[in-house]
Order: structure tokens, then C-alpha cells, then sequence
């Protein structure tokens, strides 16, 4: 279970990292292409929108394995058994896994379907559909994530009283 | 519209409740959304529309500005360029009392100026400025206070991240605009944190420095003269349209970059882990103004904007009142809130109101803007004040006491920038970008 999401881990950072730079790159070139060789940004702004919403949604599953989505903790941290955390900590994993299976993933997946005949208008060889994959990816990733959240959460409140004081 | 009140309800009451169970700001707006579109849609046609909706709400090149941006103040965290800047700043106004200080608040600004981050000026001029105050003697929890309250210049000097974050929100307020009207704001926002830094200097005896020679500050300022030019490069290049925002922080990129291979203080080993954490924050932010653009399309389609300013304007037709009103409440916003998901939520609820008023879009920008950069910097939510605590390793409760003085001046000058709007309107006015 830890090796995979290990790996899941590498592969979308390896992704995002690239899509980073070479983000930089497409964007860099478009003020040398018009300055240098007057050349048009139609083109080169369409791909860069497409690898930013692609960069996004990568990174927000990744964030979602690592818990890094902002929220406002003050709340779950003024109550101090541990057992009552553990339980607000599964019911907001829960509550996600669900947000990201309905909409990412199952209207992702609807929207990739309902596309798939558009063409861009910019790159004309992608499909509109071809863009939209990135939800249903990020829904998919991000799924896979939660279960892993949840999973632990499960394991943590399973995890019988007495041993609370040693694994702190 | 019979349903209003419903749409209206489900967001009000599920969003905090979401919130208060722990999960992610971005996915309580999005379930809190779309609870309230299940009111008008089958779970069909609901899930298509939300995801076309972030789809839609990431898919813009202007917001493509934000992780540039993020990158660029991330290597320049990294040293060189903020180590000359201080050199800059200490030329500048080491006759002020509270000289290393003094230092410290303009060397912010200038970080500011450049990255566009109060978070990474409190981290990379604290974190340098620190140790030296310490030896020199000075009280670390003032001067810790001094580097926090006055590293919120930076959102407010251009180029700013959260201007850009507003321009979004408030449906194309021109970010050239708004990058003007954030400079007088911001540098007054400076010049005010230095005000209580005489008097801490006074009552506790920290001298001014003698200035150097000529020949000691004139190479110093050239040795800075690399970074003041991205300066003008990523501004001077947007307000003259030489090129748009979002081209002018790839530029920044690029630039910083550079600089710090120059300066040997970047290595190409150190550029993936600076890529990926210009990811993470970048999918945070992100990912959260996709999915409030589901709610952004439910509160309008339940016209809720309207629904709330006309039902404030019955209540007064006063303008300061109303004014006085939403700034409290945007403050108190700020206490709780970081400044994206704020502006986010806020910003089109608030935004009619101010209009109906007659006040200009890019001037509530700045006043939003400077009331949410306040926030930054109180607990329980500051992320400014959290950063600056730990580069000096200081308890939170250490320096709430240094920092009071700085939130009256601070809170006298928001009243200045409310109720004078040439504060933020003469420079874009002059340069010709607003009526």
C-alpha cells in the first residue's frame, strides 16, 4: 500500500515538474516569438492554458494524497480526544472522496464524452475531449488517494485506547 | 426567482460546517455548490456542470500569472538577490532610529516589489535580517513584529498575486490598474510600520547608524541595481503593454533565475525541488478558484449578490456607514481567512455593493486587498504572522504584543485609503488606465 502510493507520488511529481518548466519555456518563447520573429500567440497561449489546467488538477490530486489542501484546522483542534479527531478526520476524507468521485470523476468523465467530437480551435489535430481527461485523471488519482486517507484513518481509530500513549 | 432563499440557505449553512469538520476550503465550497445546485438540476446534469465549471475556472491565462510568480519569489528566496536588497535598504536609511529595523521594513518592500509574495519577503529578509538584529542587541520580539507586520506591503506592491487573484473575482478588473493603484497604498503601508519602530528604538536606546561613505554606498547600490531592474522590467513592461501580466512573470522567472546562477547562489540540482513546491502552492490556490467558480455560478444564477446588497442598502443608504460596515466585516474575514478564499467568496457579494455606491471596482480592489492583508498578519489564520514566528523561532503570544502599536497605525491608514480614493486611483488615473 506504501510502495504504491510512493510511486503514484514520483509519477505525478515527475509530470508536474516538467509541465512546470516547460510551462515557463512555452510562455517565455511566446514574447521572444512576437518580438523576435513577429510571430502570432494564438498557439502558444492555447498550449499553455492546456498544460497549466493539466498542471493544476495533477497537483491537486497529489495534494490531496499528501493532505495538503488549505483548511481551517482551529476548530477539530479545540477538542483534545483524540478519538472525536480521528472521526472528524475520516467523516472530511470521506466527504471528499465523494466530491471527487461525483464530480471529477463521473462528470469529468461525462464531459470528456460530450466533447470528444469538438476540435480546438487553436491546435486543431486535440479534441476538446482530449483536454477535458484531465478531470477524470484528477478524479481518478484523487480517489485513489482518499481510499489511501481513509484507509489510515480507519486503521488509526481501530487502533485500541491503551496504545494511544505510545504512539505519540 | 423561487428558489433563492433555499440556494442561499444550503451555502450559508453547509459551507461552515464543512469547514468545521477539517475538510479542504476548495472541496467545502465545492460540496456546499453543489448541495445547492442538486435544488435545480438532476445528478446528471449537476456533475457535468460543476466539472466544466472548474474545468472553465483554471482554464485562464491571466491566472497562468500565479505560479510565475510563486516560482520567481521561491528562487529568490534562495539568497543572493535578497542579500543585496538589504544592502540597498541599510544604504537607505540607516539614520532612522531602530536603524537594522528600519532595514528590515524597506528590504520587505523592495522583496515585495519584486516577488509579489508577503509570505516569501517575511521568510527571505527575516530569516536574513534576524541574526544580525540579535547581535546587534535588539529585542527579538519587536524586531520579529517589525518584519511581520510590515512584510504585507509586498501583496499590496506590484506585482501582486493577489491583485490578480481579484481581478479574476471581480469579472476583469484590469490587473495594469490595479497593479498601479497598489504602490501608494503599499509603500504608505511601509512608511507606517516604521513610525512605532522610532519609538520601540527610542525607549529602548538602539541607535541610528552613521551613514557610510559615499564610495561603500554607491557600490552598493550598484550590486543592487540587477534586482531594482526586474522592477522595472515586469512593471514598465505591463502598464506600457509591452507585454501582459502573466508574459511579464514568465520574464521574472527567467530573470531571477539568471541572477541567482550569477550570483552562485542557485544550482541546477536545486531546480526540481523548487519546481515542485511551486506546484503545490499553485495547485492550492488554484484548484480552490476552479472549484469556487461552481459557487460563483450558483450565487449568481440565485442572484444572491443582488439580493444581499439591496437588502444592506435598505438597512442604510449611508455610504461611510456602509463602507464602515464592510470593512469591518472584511477585516474580521481576514482574521479567519486567507486572502484567496476570501476574495473569492467575497469579492462578488461585496463588489455590486461597493459599485451601487459609486465607488470604482480597481479602488474597492485595493481597499479589499489592503483590509484582507491586515488579516495576514492576526491570528487565529495568519499566515504572514505564522511564517515570520518561525524564521525567528518565537512563540505566536511573543509577538502579539509588539505588534498592536503596528495594527492601530495600520488600521488608521485603511480608514485613509476607505475614505481617500485618490490614494489609490491618482496613479492608475495618471497613467491612464482608469476614468
Amino acid at each position: 500500500m506504501h510502495t504504491i502510493k510512493h510511486w503514484v507520488d514520483r509519477f505525478l511529481a515527475t509530470i508536474c515538474i516538467t509541465l512546470c518548466g516547460l510551462l515557463t519555456v512555452v510562455v517565455t518563447w511566446q514574447v521572444v516569438n512576437r518580438y523576435v520573429f513577429n510571430g502570432a500567440g494564438a498557439l502558444t497561449e492555447e498550449l499553455a492554458k492546456i498544460m497549466f489546467v493539466w498542471l493544476v488538477l495533477l497537483g491537486a490530486a497529489l495534494l490531496f494524497g499528501e493532505k495538503g489542501h488549505m483548511n481551517i484546522g482551529i476548530f477539530v483542534d479545540a477538542f483534545s480526544s483524540k478519538r472525536l479527531k480521528g472521526m472528524f478526520q475520516l467523516s472530511a476524507d470521506v466527504l471528499v472522496l465523494l466530491f471527487v468521485v461525483a464530480i471529477l470523476l463521473i462528470g469529468g468523465l461525462d464531459a470528456v464524452d460530450r466533447t470528444m467530437r469538438q476540435t480546438n480551435a487553436a491546435i486543431p489535430f486535440l479534441r476538446t475531449g482530449q483536454i477535458y481527461m484531465a478531470l477524470p485523471i484528477c478524479g481518478a488519482f484523487s480517489a485513489y488517494y482518499c481510499l489511501y486517507n481513509i484507509w489510515n484513518d480507519i486503521l488509526q481509530l481501530l487502533r485500541p485506547v491503551s496504545a494511544e500513549g505510545e504512539a505519540k | 426567482m423561487a428558489n433563492a432563499a433555499d440556494i442561499g440557505l444550503i451555502l450559508l449553512i453547509s459551507i461552515p460546517i464543512l469547514l468545521m469538520i477539517g475538510v479542504p476550503i476548495s472541496v467545502s465550497m465545492g460540496i456546499g455548490s453543489v448541495l445547492a445546485m442538486a435544488t435545480i438540476f438532476t445528478f446528471d446534469r449537476m456533475a457535468i456542470t460543476s466539472a466544466q465549471r472548474i474545468f472553465a475556472g483554471i482554464n485562464s491565462f491571466s491566472l497562468l500569472a500565479i505560479p510565475f510568480f510563486i516560482l520567481a519569489g521561491n528562487i529568490m528566496t534562495s539568497g543572493g538577490i535578497a542579500r543585496r536588497l538589504i544592502n540597498f535598504a541599510k544604504a537607505l536609511i540607516c539614520f532612522i532610529p531602530g536603524s537594522l529595523m528600519q532595514t528590515n521594513i524597506v528590504a520587505n518592500m523592495l522583496f515585495g516589489a519584486i516577488s509579489g509574495s508577503g509570505v516569501a519577503a517575511a521568510a527571505a529578509i527575516g530569516g536574513a535580517m534576524g541574526p544580525q538584529q540579535k547581535a546587534d542587541g535588539y529585542d527579538p520580539k519587536v524586531a520579529a513584529a517589525a518584519n511581520i507586520a510590515s512584510a504585507p506591503a509586498g501583496m499590496l506592491i506590484p506585482p501582486s498575486n493577489t491583485f490578480i487573484i481579484y481581478s479574476l473575482a471581480s469579472g476583469g478588473s484590469s490587473v495594469a490598474a490595479l497593479f498601479m493603484a497598489g504602490y501608494i497604498p503599499g509603500i504608505l503601508w511601509g512608511i507606517a510600520c516604521m513610525i512605532p519602530v522610532v519609538f520601540f528604538a527610542r525607549k529602548a536606546g538602539y541607535k541610528a547608524e552613521r551613514l557610510a561613505n559615499f564610495r561603500t554606498n554607491f557600490k552598493t547600490t550598484v550590486e543592487a541595481i540587477p534586482a531594482l531592474l526586474m522592477i522595472v522590467i515586469v512593471v514598465g513592461g505591463i502598464i506600457s503593454g509591452i507585454f501582459t501580466p502573466t508574459e511579464a512573470s514568465a520574464i521574472a522567472v527567467v530573470y531571477v533565475t539568471i541572477l541567482s546562477f550569477a550570483y552562485r547562489t542557485l544550482s541546477a540540482s536545486m531546480i526540481p525541488a523548487l519546481l515542485l513546491a511551486t506546484v503545490k502552492t499553485t495547485a492550492m490556490i488554484i484548484f480552490m478558484i476552479g472549484v469556487s467558480s461552481i459557487m460563483g455560478w450558483i450565487m449568481a444564477y440565485a442572484q444572491i449578490p443582488n439580493i444581499i446588497a439591496s437588502s444592506l442598502l435598505s438597512i442604510t443608504d449611508n455610504p461611510i456607514l456602509i463602507m464602515i460596515i464592510m470593512n469591518i466585516v472584511i477585516l474580521l474575514l481576514g482574521f479567519v481567512m486567507d486572502p484567496t478564499p476570501a476574495i473569492l467568496i467575497f469579492a462578488p457579494i461585496f463588489l455590486p455593493i461597493a459599485t451601487s455606491l459609486g465607488i470604482d471596482p480597481i479602488h474597492f480592489g485595493v481597499l479589499m486587498v489592503f483590509n484582507l492583508c491586515i488579516g495576514t498578519i492576526t491570528p487565529p489564520v495568519g499566515p504572514i504572522m505564522f511564517v515570520g514566528c518561525r524564521i525567528a523561532e518565537l512563540k505566536i503570544e511573543d509577538v502579539i504584543k509588539p505588534l498592536l502599536p503596528f495594527f492601530a497605525i495600520l488600521v488608521a491608514l485603511l480608514m485613509a485609503v476607505t475614505f481617500i480614493p485618490e490614494l489609490s486611483l491618482a496613479l492608475p488615473r495618471a497613467a491612464g488606465l482608469v476614468q
